[in-house]
Parts: structure tokens; C-alpha cells; sequence
């Protein structure tokens, strides 16, 4: 009797599994789909033909570029001169000392020449106390403010309190742009005549590339299987993921890495939010709750050509500890508009894109790691438990290596970034590897970020970066 | 388990093995052909690419020694680069011809084609190279039912290029009546003097966005020629158009008549106020500083701002401001002449 329970329990069991499996990869082939269709239209474009014509218009917006920066000395002045040399004719870059305890406000004031001066903020958004704000005498479109210590969106805050220009962007101290960047994800804005209030672009990997004063070189594949693993995964997010929800206006995640804001949009929402971790995603829901409480036809896309380059973690502490905070900043995102779920009148937003984060999103390391933990235990039982297994297994085999092989092709179609031949055959053989390894780790680690979600742990945990120049 | 469901699991890992297999495949196959084209084109480059200079600078015929994909190819890149750099008549006549001689006939092939991104591509070298012969096939394109917004825009433009006003006017006043301010402007702007000329006399016809992008285009100018017509638009028409006229007015930084202005200190639109502010700087006599005085106290930042930047361009205004940042009750106003008057500094 106890006996014959136990195997009900195991097939329904199995049986749940496998239904949430296959419908997450129905969701994402419908996607794959879209994305495939939209870069196929745009197959063999000349994109820069394309972008050339908006360098030369009297009319590009300008731009504030907001660096946002606590104990960056490695790599912040190569930052700034990679954004000193970028192809775009109006912009300023603001770059704001988050009370860092190093030498990064005395590095910067040595090197760019700045001096004290007075100025006006317009308080947009009440930030915590600026201890001064300089300005360089050679270069006049670059201002440093430095602060008291108040988290990275508070910095933000007080970059955008002080911007002078319409729009503005968020850019993490330690990453690359492409020259063409800004000019290729201000298009869809300039455009739209304003319709698209925000636009990120792509975000992809610098470990192995050759960088060299804040300029890219070369592209490289690193030789690290995390950071490989890594690349096949942004390729996914952003290839795939990212453009068949732009398509359709879906899309909850702006990087908080690139992504350029409106300004008077991000003022009228309140400025990011200080007391989450995930700024980024909070601040692109609240857009989207306030284009739907507005009733206006304001869109918020992404553009897969501009690309910023940054470094990712390369040990598995500080990618674990990544991974844990990013999933905490989901769940404050999501929980803190949780009235949004499956609320028909925040449109498709709350029908789809919500319902999609909650389920597949945050709740899916739970039923994965489930899943992984029958597949163990089947292997002891046998039987019909087997079958399951070995269904649950292919599927999440299918999950990981087609999925990720279609992204490097999407890649392939539209930017081809890596161009040899031997690194899309490394892609290839590590991507079969990922339900192996990497797929189980990177679970478990946000299983791990929904338990510290229930104990009430905070905080950013430190990360270590080497800097990504030479 | 059955031998049944063993057979169904193997087929489909096998039916996804093989998927990916193929996967590879192509994109193995395909950045190896790319990678080769690349370099073939690069090699015809560097092959012809002194020749066809020379020939185009000094104006002399062009042969291609041999006509294959890579050459044409390479040709039209080469062509590209130099119609970025190209200043003279002469030199784009020259270029003109050649490309019309290479390239005109793929490009009349690919407008009829079935690819969106060729199109794209074909429509953006025709323009690129004036190539005015085709202008036909664009305008047949233009005609066919699944346009694209795109591909309305580049052709209009290039068409725009090529003198044909009143085609041009029915296209932007009539037809197409939902493209962006931007896409306007950059038509606008392809136009010839006489052209925009004859479009601003036909202002009353456009719709309100294409009014908008004409006293844009006059802002950018800056021409003079134009004043009496966007005053005449700024006393007809309210709102956006009123001062999208005013803006114009205060781009080209003079009118006949300044005191026609001075009701606009006390609008409701800030815009106004800012604008007026604006225009008041290209005019100093002692009513300036003090409308710029009041404005300096305005509700609104913008207007403030102004202000005090007009202050700056006005002979005796950096003093004024000065003694306004010591005597003034408006702790905003201080503080926004103190920052004008530091900006000289750097």
C-alpha cells in the first residue's frame, strides 16, 4: 500500500516536471522563433551604413553618461578615456565618487585636471550629501561629484540629479564601449519621435579579449570553462531572450550596465531605488507601471548592435556570489510590484512578462533543482522512475545545448563578433556540456539566493575585478 | 521500460544530435566562406583601389580588369569610402559615373528583389552615389504595396535630392503623413534652396509635423532670409507651432521688431519665457537687462537659466549678474548666476 503510494507520488511527480519542462521550452521556442525571424529580415544589412546617417544629423540627443563609482582605482581612469573616445557629437560624463575609501577621487582629479566648481543641481530625487563637485579643465564635458557613501543607486541619482542633457545612461566603472555605441542605441529613440523612452543594448563578455586603453582591440574566447559558459549564457539572454521580448514591449530588463533612460521619464518615476540590489530591473518595471497608469504608448527596447564589454567573474565564489544577488534582485523587483501579476490591466506586461519571471524565472532554479534530485534518486529506484529521468534529462539536454547553439547562431546572423572558425567549435563543445555542470551550479546558487530571501540576508558582497584594460 | 519507449528516446537524442550536427555545420561552413570572401575582397581592394582613385580624382574612365562578385564587391566599398570623403563636382560626377557603370544594374535587380536587408542596402549606395539614372526603379518601388517604412524613407530622400518638387511635396504632404519629426528633417534637408523655399510658400498645406520640421530646418540654418516668413507663422498659429516659430526666430537671433515679444515675459509657457530670454541676448539696451532681471527670477529652471546665460552674452551683463548674485532675495537666482559667471572660467 505505502509501497504503491510512494510510485503515485513519484509519477505525478515526474510528471509535473516534465510539464513544466516542456512548457518553458515551448515558451522559449516561441522566442527563438521571433528572434530568428527578426535578425533573419536583417541578414546582411549593412549596419553601419545604417548608423552613419545619425552621426552626421545636427539632431542626435545629447547624452549624460553617469559612471557610478566605489573603490574603482584599478580601472576608472581607463574607463572615462574609453568614454572620451567615443563616436557620438553631444554627451557629458559624470562620473560619481560613491564615497570610495581608495585613491579613485584623487586619481581623477590628478589625472583629467579637474577643479572644484560651483554649480546648480535641480534636485530631482532626494540623494544622500555631495561633498563637491569638480570639473576638468581640459576636457569640459567631464564632472566628477564626490559623495558620501549611498550605494550605487544613489549614486545614479545624484548623476542624474546634476545631468544637464534629456537623456541619460547608466555605465558600470569597469566596462568597454565600441565607439559606435551610444549613436547605434540612441537610434530607436531618435527615431521614434520619443516614443521609446529607454533602450539597452548588449552586453558581452572582455575576459580574453585583448583591451588596451580602455579600447578593443581584439576578440577573444577566454580559455576559462566558467567564462566560456558565461559567454554561451549572455549570447542566450540577449540574442534570444532579449529581442523577441522587445519585439513585443515585454522586456523587464534594461542592463544596468548600458541602457540609456529618458530623463525626465526616470525623474517623474522617482530615480532608482536605493534599497534594492537590483536597480535595474526595479527601475524598468516602475517605467512600464507608469506607462500603463499614464495610458501612453511608450516602449522600452532593446537594440542588439551597440555592445559595452565588461568583465565577469571568473572564480566560483564571486560568480556564486553574483548569481545569489541577482536573484535577490528579481524577487525584490517582482515582489515589491506584485500587484502587477496577471493583472490585465498592466496589459501584457502583467499577463506575460510577469507571470514568466515569477514562474520560469524565479521559481524555476526550485523545480529544476527538484528535478535534478529525482533524476538522482531514480537512478537508485529504477524502474518508471527511470523513464522519467531519462525524459527529464534529454529535455534539459535539449534545454541547454540547442538552445545555446541557436543563440550562437542568432550571433552568427547579426553581430559576429568571434571571428574564427575554432572559437564557434569551442562554443559548440561547451555548450553540450552546460546540464552537466555549469546549469546544475548556477541552480543551486539561486536556490541559494531564495534562501537568503528567507532569512533576510542584504547586501552586495564584495567583487573583485582586475580590470579589463591593459 | 519497453523496447518501445528505449526506441523513441534514441530516435529523438538521435534526431537532436543530428540537429545539432547540422548546426554546426553550417556555421562552420558559413564563417569559413565568409572569412575567405572577406579576404578575397580585401585583396581586389587593395588591387584596384589606386587606380580608381586616380581615375576619379583626375576624371578619367575606369575599366575594371576583371568584373566578378569580389570585384564589384570591392568596388562598391571602396566607392563608399571615397563618396565619405569627396568634396568636388567634379570628383562625385566622376564617381557617380563609374558606380552607375558597375553597379547600376545590380542594384535595379536587387530594388525588385524579395530581400529586405539588400534593399536596405541597394537604397542606401544609391543615394550614397547619386545615382540618379535609377531614379525610375525607386520610384516603382515606392509604388509597390509591401514598403516598408524604411525603405520610404531612404527613397524619398534620394528622390528628394534629385529636383522633382512637386513629387516631392505630394509625397510628404500627402502620401506619407506618419513619418517621425526625424525622418522629415532628414528629407527636408535633401532638398535644394528653391525647393524649401517653395515648400515654406505651401507651409498652410503641410500637416503639423511636417510645419514643425520646416522651422527646424530654419532653426539649423540659421537664415536670415526666412525671419519675416516664421514671424509671420509665430502671430498665425498657436501652440507647439508658435513656438517651434519662436524657437526659429531665437536661432536666427534677430527680428525687426523686439518689443513684438515683450507680452511673452508673462506666458504660461515656459517655453516662451526661455525663448524670449534666448532672443533678448542678440538685442542690448537697458529694457534687456531689465526683462532678463525678472526672468532671472522665474518659477521655472530653464527660464533661469537662460537668463543668466543671456546675461553673459550682454556687454555690461557679467556685472549686472554679479551684482544681482550679491543683492538678490532668490537664493535660485543667486546660485544660478553664480554658476554662469564661473562657466567663462573654464
Amino acid at each position: 500500500m505505502l509501497q504503491q503510494f510512494g510510485e503515485y507520488v513519484g509519477i505525478v511527480f515526474g510528471s509535473f516536471i516534465t510539464i513544466y519542462m516542456v512548457l518553458v521550452i515551448g515558451f522559449y521556442s516561441v522566442i527563438l522563433f521571433l528572434s530568428l525571424l527578426q535578425l533573419r529580415r536583417e541578414y546582411k544589412l549593412d549596419k553601419k551604413q545604417a548608423y552613419d546617417e545619425y552621426l552626421n544629423d545636427l539632431y542626435t540627443k545629447p547624452i549624460s553618461i553617469i559612471v557610478p563609482a566605489f573603490n574603482e582605482e584599478a580601472g576608472l581612469i581607463q574607463s572615462v578615456r574609453s568614454l572620451l573616445g567615443i563616436n557620438y557629437p553631444t554627451y557629458e560624463i559624470i562620473v560619481v565618487n560613491d564615497g570610495s575609501t581608495d585613491d579613485s577621487l584623487n586619481k581623477m582629479i590628478r589625472h583629467y585636471e579637474m577643479m572644484e566648481i560651483k554649480k546648480v543641481i535641480r534636485k530631482h530625487v532626494e540623494t544622500k550629501n555631495i561633498r563637491g563637485i569638480y570639473q576638468s579643465k581640459t576636457l569640459p564635458n567631464l564632472y566628477l561629484i564626490d559623495k558620501e557613501n549611498g550605494g550605487k543607486a544613489d549614486a545614479l541619482n545624484v548623476g542624474l540629479n546634476f545631468s544637464h542633457y534629456p537623456y541619460i545612461c547608466s555605465l558600470d566603472g569597469d566596462s568597454v564601449l565600441e565607439r559606435d555605441a551610444f549613436l547605434k542605441v540612441m537610434k530607436p529613440i531618435m527615431i521614434s519621435n520619443e516614443d521609446v523612452i529607454a533602450s539597452g543594448g548588449s552586453i558581452r563578455i572582455a575576459n580574453g579579449c585583448k583591451i588596451s586603453n580602455g579600447n578593443l582591440l581584439e576578440v577573444g574566447l577566454s580559455n576559462h570553462p566558467l567564462v566560456i559558459m558565461q559567454i554561451i549564457e549572455y549570447l542566450r539572454a540577449f540574442l534570444m531572450g532579449r529581442i523577441g521580448l522587445s519585439r513585443h514591449n515585454l522586456l523587464l530588463i534594461v542592463s544596468g550596465a548600458f541602457g540609456v533612460f529618458s530623463k525626465s521619464w526616470v525623474a517623474e518615476a522617482g530615480g532608482y531605488k536605493t534599497t534594492t540590489v537590483g536597480e535595474d530591473m526595479e527601475l524598468v518595471v516602475r517605467l512600464h507601471r507608469l506607462i500603463k497608469e499614464k495610458g501612453v504608448n511608450k516602449k522600452i527596447v532593446y537594440v542588439p548592435d551597440p555592445v559595452c564589454w565588461t568583465e565577469v567573474p571568473e572564480e566560483t565564489k564571486f560568480l556564486r556570489r553574483q548569481r545569489r544577488r541577482w536573484h535577490r534582485g528579481l524577487f525584490e523587483s517582482l515582489w515589491a510590484h506584485r500587484k502587477l501579476a496577471f493583472n490585465p490591466k498592466y496589459g501584457s506586461i502583467g499577463m506575460i512578462s510577469f507571470p514568466y519571471f515569477w514562474i520560469v524565472e524565479f521559481f524555476g532554479p526550485i523545480i529544476e533543482l527538484l528535478g535534478y534530485i529525482y533524476v538522482l534518486c531514480s537512478l537508485f529506484f529504477g524502474g518508471i522512475y527511470l523513464e522519467f529521468a531519462i525524459i527529464i534529462f534529454l529535455l534539459s539536454c535539449l534545454y541547454g545545448s540547442l538552445f545555446s547553439m541557436a543563440s550562437v547562431l542568432l550571433e552568427e546572423w547579426s553581430l559576429r563578433k568571434y571571428p574564427k572558425v575554432s572559437q564557434i567549435v569551442k562554443l559548440f563543445l561547451y555548450s553540450m556540456t552546460e546540464t552537466l555542470w555549469y546549469r546544475p551550479l548556477t541552480v543551486f546558487w539561486r536556490c541559494e539566493g531564495i534562501w537568503q530571501i528567507i532569512v533576510g540576508e542584504k547586501g552586495w558582497g564584495e567583487m573583485k575585478r582586475k580590470g579589463v584594460s591593459e | 521500460m519497453g523496447t518501445n519507449e528505449v526506441t523513441i528516446l534514441a530516435f529523438s537524442t538521435i534526431f537532436i544530435l543530428i540537429l545539432l550536427v547540422l548546426i554546426l555545420l553550417y556555421l562552420i561552413i558559413r564563417k569559413t566562406k565568409e572569412n575567405r570572401e572577406s579576404f578575397n575582397i580585401k585583396a581586389r581592394k587593395d588591387e584596384i583601389g589606386l587606380a580608381l582613385f586616380e581615375s576619379i580624382s583626375q576624371g578619367k574612365v575606369y575599366d575594371l580588369p576583371n568584373i566578378d562578385r569580389h570585384s564589384l564587391k570591392a568596388i562598391e566599398e571602396l566607392l563608399k569610402d571615397y563618396s565619405d570623403t569627396l568634396v568636388g563636382t567634379a570628383e562625385r560626377h566622376s564617381l557617380s559615373s563609374i558606380a552607375d557603370r558597375y553597379l547600376s544594374e545590380g542594384y535595379r535587380k536587387v530594388l525588385k528583389g524579395r530581400s529586405w536587408s539588400k534593399r536596405i542596402n541597394a537604397l542606401y549606395h544609391i543615394e550614397d552615389f547619386h545615382l540618379h539614372q535609377l531614379t525610375g526603379d525607386v520610384r516603382d518601388l515606392l509604388q509597390s504595396h509591401s514598403i516598408t517604412k524604411e525603405e520610404v524613407v531612404i527613397s524619398i530622400r534620394f528622390l528628394a535630392s534629385t529636383d522633382r518638387f512637386e513629387e516631392i511635396f505630394e509625397f510628404v504632404a500627402k502620401k506619407y503623413t506618419d513619418l517621425t519629426d526625424y525622418d522629415y528633417r532628414s528629407i527636408l534637408f535633401k532638398l535644394d534652396e528653391d525647393s524649401f523655399r517653395m515648400l515654406a510658400e505651401r507651409f498652410s498645406e503641410c500637416h503639423s509635423t511636417l510645419q514643425w520640421s520646416i522651422l527646424e530646418i530654419i532653426s539649423i540654418r540659421k537664415e536670415l532670409s526666412y525671419l519675416s516668413f516664421v514671424e509671420t507663422v509665430f502671430h498665425t498659429y498657436k501652440g507647439e507651432t508658435r513656438i517651434r516659430a519662436l524657437k526659429a526666430i531665437a536661432s536666427i537671433g534677430f527680428t525687426t521688431d523686439m518689443e513684438q515679444f515683450f507680452p511673452l515675459i508673462e506666458s504660461n509657457e515656459w517655453q516662451e519665457r526661455m525663448l524670449v530670454a534666448k532672443l533678448i541676448s542678440f538685442f542690448p539696451s537697458e529694457s534687456s537687462y531689465t526683462i532678463l532681471e525678472t526672468l532671472i527670477h522665474d518659477r521655472n529652471w530653464w527660464v533661469r537659466s537662460q537668463a543668466a546665460q543671456s546675461f553673459t552674452k550682454l556687454p555690461k551683463g557679467k556685472e549686472q549678474l554679479k551684482q544681482l548674485m550679491e543683492s538678490s532675495q532668490d537664493p535660485y537666482a543667486r546660485d544660478i548666476a553664480a554658476e554662469w559667471l564661473q562657466k567663462g572660467e573654464i
